[in-house]
């Protein structure tokens, strides 16, 4: 049998590949998010109701976790973290809906996780020269200059690991579940969406918590 | 299964696109209207919390004017009963010296009259007199002289001896 979990549809431009089955699933969750997001702002009540109800539960809910580690700079990060975390979990659980091999998990692609990752690292360095100007570098060469070697190993180690911790996580889910329908086609694979449901939130969660650590660790003084 | 490609880069515009699109048109309003919420039930709060004080600090200023009103009312019956017990006893003074006054008044009418009585019983008694020793003499005793001589006689008599 052959597996259709982490297989791409794999396209040439310009010398470069594509996996398109990836970025339409990305497009699909972005539009998803967005329309979602744009329902429950459309009334924008004083008494929320519905739609509205569940979005300002949901950001006030990360709001709670994330918001002491950060401080002032709450505000310019608020919408990237609640981003990491919508866009995370729509993608987890979109994989999960059952179809004939057409929905898949855009987090199931090691490109979607390490992207996001990166531009995590990558936040993470303008919010530490914003914090703390030209200085902030100065982190990698200390407690003294030999330890340039550690600090970029973990530099390095941040983004990868939150990369394959999600990717794995996914990917993982959806093969098993592909299996189970294969091998037991009932109860079985019922039960293991349900726990994958779970994962998809935990692992959403995860990702903003960590990413959410680092920046704290940055505007802190964690080093 | 891992590979890297040009996904990479893609995914990471359409992260960032996500969060643009999102922070402008989602988090920005909602956020908004979270924080409106809670400045106004904040303000709702206080509001709620000055009208309760305004209303406890008028309570007592009503209290208090009502013990006033209760005590000034109590002074003014207080002050009228004081009053009309006086005014009683004046006109019941008043009233006794009138009583004293009209029974001095009657006692005089009395005694006048007692007087005016009296000297008509004396008249009689004298007439009486006159006509009766004239009968017992048999001889005419009406004659000026006889009257001034009973007159005279009766007038010895002693008097309060009559009187009384």
């Amino acid at each position: 049998m052959e597996l259709h979990a982490g297989h791409h549809h794999v396209v040439q431009w310009m010398g470069i590949s594509f996996n398109m089955d990836t970025l339409y699933m990305t497009w699909l969750v972005m539009a998803i998010i967005i329309v979602v997001t744009l329902l429950a702002t459309r009334s924008r009540a004083m008494v929320p109701q519905g739609i509205q109800n569940v979005m300002e539960g949901v950001l006030e809910g990360l709001t709670g976790q994330f918001k002491t580690n950060l401080g002032n700079q709450w505000k310019f990060l608020s919408s990237i973290l609640f981003t990491y975390f919508l866009f995370i979990l729509v993608s987890n659980e979109l994989g999960l809906i059952p179809s004939p091999h057409i929905l898949a998990s855009p987090t199931n692609d090691i490109n979607t996780t390490l992207g996001l990752a990166i531009s995590s690292s990558i936040l993470v360095w303008i919010v530490g020269l914003k914090v703390k100007g030209i200085g902030y570098f100065k982190h990698f060469v200390q407690p003294f200059k030999l330890f340039i070697i550690i600090n970029l190993m973990e530099e390095i180690a941040k983004p990868v690991t939150l990369a394959f911790r999600l990717f794995g996580n996914i990917l993982a889910g959806e093969i098993l579940l592909e299996l189970l329908y294969a091998l037991v086609p009932y109860v079985l694979p019922i039960v293991w969406l349900a726990f994958s449901l779970a994962i998809g939130i935990i692992q959403a969660f995860i990702f903003a918590m960590l990413v959410t650590s680092y920046l704290g660790m940055t505007i802190g003084d964690g080093h | 299964m891992v590979d890297l490609n040009g996904t990479l880069v893609l995914q990471i515009l359409n992260f960032i696109v996500l969060v643009l699109i999102l922070a402008k048109y989602a988090y920005k309003p909602l956020l908004q209207t979270m924080e409106e919420r809670k400045r106004r039930i904040e303000n709702d709060l206080t509001s709620a919390e000055q009208a309760r004080e305004e209303a406890a600090a008028l309570k007592a200023e009503y209290t208090a004017q009502l013990q006033e009103a209760r005590k000034e009312a109590q002074g003014i019956i207080e002050t009228a009963k004081e009053q009309a017990e006086a005014e009683s006893q004046a006109q019941i003074k008043e009233l006794r010296a009138q009583l004293v006054k009209e029974k001095e008044i009657a006692r005089q009418e009395i005694e006048r009259e007692r007087e005016k009585a009296m000297q008509q019983i004396r008249a009689e008694v004298v007439n009486l007199s006159v006509q009766v020793a004239g009968k017992l003499i048999g001889k005419d005793f009406s004659s000026a002289d006889n009257v001034a001589l009973v007159e005279d006689t009766i007038a010895k008599l002693d008097s309060t001896t009559i009187r009384s």
